[in-house]
């Protein structure tokens, strides 16, 4: 890509951090990733549960660290300004500096591990792979949870098994599941994405 | 509830005219605070104060109640755990290690109340009285020293913005996917977590792929018309500083100044239990 050059703007010196593509990209991505957390599956037992965990488990999987990690801080950036986009139409500052806020910034350090190995990019999936990118997830949605448990203790002043037990303990076993689910599925899209020969990085 | 208006409460109160940076700084600020108050006169004060703002916003307290309803769960858990494990105070009631004291419930109460105070606060002075293209802008403005060191800024709030636009753009285009697969077989409601999982592949696939055209198109059209970022562009609503902004902005450092003068100056009160 040639960088036009500006005429206009003697002091137009200044290179774009990112260029345009992988802007409307991202905010692209972004804009499926607030999609997909709004769709609610019925779980069994009757609790409908947003797939947030789910959605941003699978951008990660499917677009890698860097692309995924600047798609959540769009995500993130969208909830702050206002716009209910978090799971259960949440959204405002006041989520994200909120008491239960450190489970969303807790998902930066887990959509960079999750996209360390990006699901597809080999034609056969090996099962040692498998393994590996189920085990990052897993690690990934730890230290997501470690960081809410630490935010919401230190917010409300709860010792910290109090404040594993409201606020992860419910979700724990959906989270796990929504990874293995985000894992499968991004492997299936993935290789559909490589056959339509798009450029995805 | 529109989607890309957010919680916003129409209106044009002074709260609602404010600029979005002082509104911004004011609530940051005001957040920092609130951690900082334990002295209940100040901490009522401040309850005073959110009240009054509440009634100059003129927003109806239906949707301040739903910001408070958010956190209700957490904040009841949390005044149960502080009044179970705090022993400060005069004791009402001890079994085993539980004991109920007033230092405790004191604490419990003032955890909850901290908590009502940090989503009211926020929700009051940016989520509802404050469109979110407005607080982008602010945020915007705001960052912009530190593009020096290579942050984002411009683009962050650009990427932000489209987002925006194209949030009901691909709601339609899903429940589009949605129906064409449905018709042609797809199957998207029976079977167990796994099918059901394996079935929103279907509808995946189509959705990233008309996104990254649509990007694509979006990336073309944008360097055609010469988008180089940030630098030399103007802007429809310039955010400018009025009096009134002023104003504002130096009532609130005094507020704020008053608080923490009653926090460390004014004697403990001893139901408290010296908390």
């Amino acid at each position: 890509m040639t960088t036009p050059i500006n005429t206009n703007n003697p002091k137009g010196k200044r290179r774009m951090i990112l260029d345009v593509r992988t802007m409307t990209h991202i905010a692209l991505l972004a804009a499926i990733l607030v999609v997909c957390s709004q769709i609610t599956i019925p779980f069994p037992g009757g609790v409908p549960i947003t797939l947030q965990t789910f959605a941003i488990a699978l951008i990660a999987y499917i677009m890698g660290s860097y692309k995924g990690a600047l798609t959540l801080i769009i995500y993130l950036g969208l909830g702050a300004i206002g716009l209910p986009v978090f799971a259960g139409f949440k959204g405002g500052f006041d989520t994200l500096i909120g008491p239960t806020g450190g489970y969303l910034i807790g998902f930066l350090p887990m959509i960079v591990l999750i996209g360390w190995f990006p699901a597809g990019e080999t034609v056969k999936e090996t099962k040692k792979m498998f393994f590996i990118r189920i085990a990052m997830g897993l690690v990934g949605l730890g230290i997501c949870h470690t960081a809410g448990i630490f935010r919401l203790s230190a917010v409300t002043g709860m010792p910290l098994a109090a404040a594993f037990a409201a606020g992860s303990a419910p979700f724990i076993i959906k989270d796990v599941l929504s990874i293995v689910l985000a894992y499968r599925i991004a492997v299936a899209v993935r290789r559909q994405l490589n056959r339509a020969t798009l450029s995805t990085r | 509830m529109q989607l890309t208006l957010g919680h916003y409460y129409h209106g044009n109160s002074v709260l609602h005219r404010l600029d979005p940076r002082i509104k911004i700084i004011v609530v940051v600020l005001f957040m920092v605070v609130i951690f900082l108050l334990n002295h209940p006169i100040a901490i009522a004060a401040f309850g005073i104060f959110l009240f009054v703002m509440i009634a100059v916003a003129k927003v109806p307290l239906k949707s301040i109640l739903r910001s408070v309803r958010a956190v209700l769960f957490i904040a009841i858990f949390a005044f149960i755990v502080n009044i179970l494990t705090v022993d400060a105070g005069v004791v009402l009631w001890r079994l085993g290690s539980l004991t109920l004291s007033t230092g405790g419930l004191w604490n419990g109460f003032k955890l909850a109340l901290r908590l009502f105070y940090l989503v009211v606060t926020s929700s009051l002075f940016l989520t509802l009285t404050t469109t979110p293209i407005k607080i982008a802008d602010g945020l915007e403005k705001l960052l912009k020293p530190l593009e020096r060191l290579r942050f984002p800024a411009h683009e962050l709030a650009m990427m932000m913005s489209i987002a925006l636009r194209f949030v009901p753009t691909l709601v339609e285009e899903t429940d589009k996917i949605m129906k064409a697969q449905s018709s042609r077989g797809a199957n998207y409601d029976t079977g167990n977590i796994f099918q059901k999982a394996k079935g929103m592949v279907s509808m995946l696939v189509p959705l990233f792929v008309s996104s990254f055209k649509r990007a694509d198109d979006l990336a073309i059209a944008m360097e055609a018309r010469c988008y180089q970022g940030g630098t030399g562009r103007t802007k429809l609503h310039p955010l400018i500083l009025k009096t009134s902004d002023t104003l504002f902005f130096i009532g609130a450092l005094v507020f704020i100044g008053i608080l923490l003068t009653a926090e460390y100056m004014l004697p403990p009160l001893v139901f408290a239990g010296g908390i």
